[in-house]
Parts: C-alpha cells; structure tokens; sequence
C-alpha cells in the first residue's frame, strides 16, 4: 500500500538533549503500525515531533506528499494527523460533547459544515459516550475517557491518528475492549500509528511494528515476525513462552523463593 | 549538603564575606547622608522583602498583604516611642510580638484560601487597615500621622548618626538571611516546597501542611513588622499612607526582579529597585518612574524567570561546576539487605480494617457499604474494572476523602475522622497513580522529605541552626542515600526528578514512602506505564519491602503482577466488593471474569 508518512532521518529532542536520532521510517496507508519500546526510548517524543509540538532539528517528515516538519501543531492537524495523547489529557472540567466540539477547533469553516453528522458517527462508536453527552469529562471512567480521547481525535477527520499508549491504566477487560475498536477502526480504513508499553498487545493486533531503543529504531518487521523474534520475545514481551504466563510465573517463582527464605528464617 | 569551594572556603561563606564587606564598605565610599539614607531604605526593605520570599517563593501561599504588618509595626513602634518615650528598640520587639500574634490570628482563617483569592484577601485585609489607620486620628493621628518619631536606639543608647543606623539595619538584614538559609536548607525549608509543589503529596509523608504555612505567614508578618519598625525610625514620622499599596506593590516587586525562590532574592531586589527609584526620581513626571519600574519587572521576568538571584546562581555554578555526583556516605552504593525492621504490632489480628465503608458523590456511590482486612506483613491487592472505586477506597483510607458512613481502623487505632498527615504519621505510607514528585527539590532531598515523620526538628531550632539540627540533617541525608539505594536510584541523587526516565520516577516514590517507615504502603497502580523487565523489577522491590516488615496493599491492574505476588485479592465492582480470596479462588470466580479479567 502506498506510504502516508515518510520520515526521513529525523533528529529531535528537547533543549539541547537529543531524544530521537536519525530516524528513518514509513507508514502504510489503511494500517496499523506499532510502535513498542522501554520507557524513555523515545516513543511520546517520536508522536511529538509528527504533530509539531516538539520540532525536528534534522530530517524531513512528510505527509501526503508534502512537508510538514516546520508546520505548526494547528496546521499539522488541518493537514489531517491528530493525537490520542499519553493519559488521554481531557478537558476535565468540560462536557463530554464540549471535548469532541474541541476536536474539531482546527477545522477550517468549510469543514465545520458536517459537525452533527460527525458527533453522530462518534456516538454510533461508542453509544456510552452518548449516554454521558453531558457529563464532565473527569466523571467518567478510564475507559471511557479513553473511548473520549479517541473520539476527540478523530472529530478533526484525521486520516493518520496517533495513539500514545491507549491500554495505559486500563482494566484486562478494558484494554481488550480498546484494542478491539482500534482494529475496527483500522477495518474501516483508518490509519494508526500506535505507540504502547504493553507490546504484547500492540503487536496483537498491528500489521506493521518497530523496535525503538534509546531513540533508534533497532528492528523492523511485519508484527507477526516481531512476535516470533528471539530478542523481541526476551526483551518486550516476557520470555519465549509468551507474554502472559511467562511473566506471572516468573514473578510468582521469585514470591515462592522469598517465602521459601522467609520460612526458613523463622 | 555538597558545595563548592573555593579559596578553601564554601560558596556560601565566600558570600557571607563579600557581603558583609560591601556591607563596611558602602558608607565610606558613598558619604553623603541621602546614600546613607538610601541604604538604611533599603536593608528596612530587604528584610521585609525575605517574608515574602519565604512565603510566597517557598510555601506558594499568594499572601500578598503582608506590608499590612509593617503597618502595625509602623504604628506600634511611633505611638510607643512619641507617646510614652520608650527605648526604640524594646519599641520593635514589642511591634514584632504584637504582629506576630495578629498574624497568628490572621493566618488561620486566611490561609484556607487559595491562589488569587487568597491575594485578593490579604491585599484587603492590608488595605482595611490603612482605612483604620486613617480614620481613627486620636490614636493614629489620622492622615496626618505621628510626626516626631526618635532617631533609632538601643536600650537607651541613641543611634546619634545615621552611620550607626546603617550598620544596625544591615546586621538585622545579615540575621534574617542567616535565619532564611538556615530555614532553606533543613527539614522546615524541604517540608515548604513539599506543600508548594503538591499539597497532597506533602500530606502524604506527614508534613502537616496547615501549621506550616501559618508559621511562615506569622515568621513572614515578623519580618515584615522590623521593616515597618525601621522605616519609621529613618523617615522619622508615621502615616497611613507609607505603608500603602504602593509599598506592598514595591516590595512585590522587589521579590520577583529578585528571585522569588531564593533566600538572597529579596535583598537583591530591594537594592535594585530602590537604586533605580532613586535615580528615576530625578524625571520630573512622575509617571516616567511607574513606567520604567514596570517595563523593568517585565523585562526581567522575560530574562530571567528565577530573578536575578536565579541568574547569578546559573552563573556561579557555571563559572564554578558543583562538585561530582559522588556517594559520600559510607553506604554501599548498591545496598539490597533491609535497612529497617517493622516489629509486627500485636502478632495477630488484621493491621487494617475497614468496616462498612460508604462514600457518595451525589447520587454515585463509590465505595458502596465495603468491609476488608489486610494482614499484616503479607501483599495484598485490590483489583476491580476503571471506576470501581479502588482509587476511592484508597483515599478513604489515607483520608484524602472523608467517609461518608463505616470505620477505618489501622493499627488498634480509629483513622477514619483524621487528616491524611495525621494518618501518614502513624505508618500508613503510599504512592500516587499519576505521580506526585516534589519537581522543585532534588531526588534524595525528595526522599528527605519521605523521613518527615520521624524527625524531630521543628522552625524554632531550625531557625536558629542547632548542633542537633545539623546532626539530624546528616542523618536524613544518609538514611535517603540508602532508601535509594534500597530501589536502585543511588546515582541519581542530586537530580532533578523530572529528569529521570517515567519508571525511575515510580521507584523515587516508592523510596520516598519507604523513608518514612511505614507500617503499611498503599501502592497505587505503581506498574502503570511499566514495561515487563521493570514490571518484574517492581516485583522484586515489592517482596523486598515485605521483608522489611512492611505491609503492602496493591491497586493494580497489571494482573501478571497481582496474580504473581498477591497473597490476598480484593476484588471491586461499581463500589462493591465482590469477591474475595487467594489468586486460584479469584481467577477462577465468574463474577470476577465477567467484571474484569474477560477471557483473553
């Protein structure tokens, strides 16, 4: 499929440390692409610098054919990317319908046209938002204010949505939910770039994954390579064995070894 | 406390020096009386200038009326010296004592508002007092004041000069900046920036936060009282009107073109701006003075945002690199054995018990009629989807939320109508979901803070820098080095926490609770935004605190860990509890699988 996003030796960081280096990567129309990776690798920084809010200090991002590194966050939005930032960053103490109305801030007059028709899309999305239309954002759940998030993002028509860690602080039931409406939106033809800690269920559901490991992208791969690669499986996603057994039991194996010393001390 | 040296000396003594020496200086190279005068202004300004910094930069309470004391002070000082011919002296202690105590009064009531509110009402307060002052003329002469106010003297030796007057100014401004950075750097000073930077935060290690800031309001109202005292004593004649709003706007200004968060900025800027005033006096519109003093204030807040202070400290430290980060206390640097031991209280028995607990917002009931028990010395967790009221629970428990019917007991003792430090400060330790890192200290000064609980000093002995001050500084000090070493942080001491990576932030919090050795930590959601390898790093800190004798009570939903490490599982729906039991128990109850786990 034909690249959306080329990013070309990007550098970027903040003040005089630099996060990001030379990163060079592209992302396919119509999928999901996963972007895993410790904390502090670079992943929030990398989302930053593709919808402005951190400038580039070296390479070219290119959206659409046309290149937006120099553009302001605003016009990098009406360019058509937008952000589901890291901790879903709501407006707290405004409706539920107010935060989605501020979704489409950036939409030029034109735009602006097919307001209604939109919130309904969203509603359709997710009915719970509907039933809380004016609620205040900080009432809701964690899961809801993520479903918010989302829907916020895309009220600006996105064609490329950024999602920083969406499963964050979220309930097992819950993240699965989250991941199941990213797949729908992808099957709808949307386009994700999704940046997640939990790697297992990032690359559950992605088409495309990276590896960025103190701000280099270190391994490329469809996700499906990525979850059978030796070193992927060490470092991400708990041991070969795969994630959600191999890290349950080895912490359980270390508490039996500490109550083991325990008892003997006594 | 690591400094540089230079010449053998420390920075701040090589300060103290200079000082004190521009101080014996000035006046014999500028001999006129108008430099002299000058320079009494400004030392009366420079103190009163310190309130504000200690209360403003460090305890960030708005109180912006506090030259409403250096009124008080003002009339107490002229009334008693014109009137009743007392020593000038004896004159300002009792000024001092009487606006201490209006403050004590003031402070309490004032100091439960917040932000603008709060500036708004104690610039009121202030201006109510000028009216008083102006309208009750057979006690304050009305507006046109006391004249005829003494020169300056002590215990009858009458300040002939204007030179002896400077002097006496200047040693009082010396003591209050000695008493400033006395305050600074111990326990009080920590314990201020603690409330500064997250109120629930510093309630969390036991720092009562209510006493702090009245004590600052009442230390500041004292400083700002001398200032009122002296300033009588140079202009030699009381009104209402000079300690105006424009003085209080004078002395604000000062502060902030001097650096609000430093001990030396309110001198700084009280030399600053009344040199400039001075020489502006020469325009002869008066209104060239506001405006050249106000597009100053905003140019310096452009330039530096830390104020002058600010700026010749990144100057200094930049010319003169503090030294290398290096661990100076004996302490191996990667301690894991356990530091502190917890005597299990009573044996048996549950070490907390909530009884019934009921919490409303409006009509949702968050925690909806809930009873647990948590043993002692075992993990524990408490599990239930987003909005179940854990967090609520939680903060049921450290009495961030007063219940709304039950009981909470830890310990043997009744918790539930007690304030979170007072909770804090019987052993109930925990960390944050969204953390809360007091972002204007450093690391270890961070878990300095954590110590609060059982440290003994208070502002009386701080203020005066007591051999068991400094000894019990060095003390918290070593204890902090081991708490991060206990979590693997021992090379980031003199960091900033902000500058740690997202997971490092989560263990400086935990090491900060650890500090205060409690006998239970409430951890909440401390593996959000964790990966594996540091999920199961986290793991092994959370069996090495129960070694320590430390309870541990989870609110998780990384459910490896909760499955892997909890002994106990407590699970929440819709502000219910729902089920109860070990791991096998709960992973196999329908209800929990319906409610939460699903079947992925």
């Amino acid at each position: 499929m034909a690249d959306l996003l080329q990013i070309d030796t990007v550098s970027s960081g903040y003040g005089r440390t630099e996060v990001l280096h030379e990163i060079s990567m592209e992302i396919g129309e119509g999928e999901i692409t996963a972007m895993i990776g410790a904390n502090g690798a670079g992943k929030s920084t990398l989302l930053n610098t593709i919808i402005g809010t951190v400038t580039a200090t070296a390479g070219q991002i290119t959206f659409k054919d046309q290149d937006i590194t120099q553009l302001g966050t605003q016009r990098i939005v009406q360019q058509g990317i937008s952000l589901v930032p890291e901790r879903r960053q709501l407006f707290g103490t405004m409706t539920v319908e107010e935060n989605m109305l501020l979704g489409a801030y950036a939409r030029t007059k034109e735009q602006l046209k097919g307001l209604e028709a939109d919130l309904e899309e969203q509603y359709n999305l997710f009915p719970v938002l509907l039933e809380r239309r004016r609620q205040l954002a900080q009432s809701l759940s964690g899961g809801e204010q993520q479903m918010l998030a989302i829907a916020r993002a895309r009220m600006s028509h996105p064609s490329l949505l950024l999602m920083d860690e969406p499963s964050l602080g979220l309930a097992p039931i819950m993240v699965e939910k989250i991941l199941s409406f990213i797949q729908n939106l992808r099957d709808a033809g949307a386009t994700i770039l999704l940046v997640e800690q939990n790697a297992q269920a990032a690359l559950s559901i992605a088409d495309t994954a990276h590896v960025l490991e103190t701000g280099r992208l270190t391994v490329s791969g469809s996700a499906g390579d990525l979850l059978h690669n030796k070193r992927i499986q060490n470092a991400y996603l708990g041991g070969e064995d795969g994630g959600t057994e191999g890290l349950e039991s080895r912490i359980r194996q270390m508490a039996n070894d500490y109550d083991r010393r325990r008892s003997l001390s006594e | 406390m690591r400094e540089s040296k230079v010449l053998g000396l420390s920075l701040t003594k090589l300060t103290f020096l200079l000082f004190a020496a521009a101080i014996i200086v000035y006046p014999l190279i500028w001999t006129g009386g108008f430099a002299i005068g000058a320079g009494i202004n400004v030392g009366a300004m420079a103190v009163g200038a310190l309130g504000f910094v200690l209360l403003i930069g460090y305890a960030h309470q708005l109180a912006l009326g506090q030259a409403g004391f250096s009124l008080i002070g003002g009339y107490c000082s002229a009334i008693l010296t014109v009137r009743y011919g007392w020593d000038p002296f004896s004159a300002l202690l009792v000024a001092l004592a009487l606006s201490m105590t209006a403050a004590y009064f003031i402070g309490l009531p004032i100091l439960k508002l917040r932000g603008f509110i709060l500036a708004m009402a104690s610039l009121a307060f202030q201006l109510i007092l000028v009216y008083i002052a102006l309208e009750a003329g057979a006690f304050t002469g009305g507006a046109e004041g006391i004249p005829g106010v003494p020169k300056f003297g002590v215990f009858g030796v009458t300040f002939s000069t204007d030179l002896a007057f400077f002097y006496f100014t200047w040693l009082l401004v010396i003591l209050s900046i000695v008493l400033g950075l006395n305050i600074d750097r111990s326990r009080v000073g920590r314990s201020l920036k603690a409330i500064a930077a997250s109120e629930t935060a510093a309630g969390s290690v036991g720092i009562d936060i209510t006493i702090y800031k009245v004590q600052m309001f009442v230390l500041s109202a004292g400083l700002a009282s001398i200032a009122g005292s002296l300033m009588v004593h140079y202009l030699r004649i009381m009104t209402p009107n000079i300690f105006g709003f424009v003085f209080a706007l004078t002395l604000i200004t000062s502060v902030i073109i001097g650096g609000l968060a430093s001990i030396w900025g309110g001198m700084i800027g009280a030399v600053v701006v009344v040199v400039l005033r001075e020489n502006l006096r020469e325009f002869e519109i008066p209104l060239w003075e506001v405006v050249i003093m106000g597009a100053l204030t905003v140019i310096v807040l452009i330039l530096f945002q830390r104020g002058i202070a600010g700026f010749i400290g990144d100057l200094v430290s930049r010319i003169i690199p503090p030294p290398p980060n290096l661990n100076d206390s004996a302490t191996d640097p990667i301690v894991a054995e356990p530091f502190y031991n917890i005597s299990s209280s009573g044996g048996t028995g549950a070490l907390l018990k909530v009884d019934g607990a009921q919490k409303n917002f409006g009509s949702l009931q968050a925690v909806d009629n809930v009873s647990c028990e948590i043993q002692p010395n075992m993990i524990s967790a408490l599990i239930g989807p987003n909005g179940a009221g854990k967090t609520t629970l939680f903060n049921l428990i450290t009495g961030h939320l007063p219940l709304n019917s039950g009981q909470i007991i830890f310990d043997g003792v009744e918790i539930d109508k007690m304030l979170p430090h007072q909770i804090a400060s019987i052993g109930v330790g925990r960390t944050f979901q969204n953390l809360q890192l007091f972002d204007n200290m450093t690391v270890i000064e961070n878990v300095m803070c954590g110590y609060h609980r059982l440290a003994k000093a208070g502002l009386a002995t701080v203020s005066l820098g007591l051999p068991n001050v400094v000894a019990e500084e060095r003390k918290i000090r070593d204890i902090a080095v081991q708490h991060l070493a206990f979590v693997g942080l021992a090379d980031a001491t003199e960091q900033s926490p902000s500058a740690l990576p997202f997971g490092h932030q989560r263990l400086l919090e935990i090491a900060r609770a650890l500090a205060g050795e409690p006998k239970i930590l409430l951890m909440d959601e401390p593996a959000s935004g964790l990966n594996e390898s540091e999920t199961e790093q986290l793991a092994e800190l959370i069996l090495r605190i129960r070694e320590l004798g430390t309870t541990v009570l989870l609110v998780e939903h990384e459910i490896r860990l909760v499955m892997g490490l909890a002994e106990h599982i407590i699970v929440m729906n819709h502000g219910s509890k729902i089920a109860e039991g070990p791991v096998a128990e709960i992973r196999a109850d329908p209800e929990v699988i319906a409610a939460y786990l699903g079947t992925g």
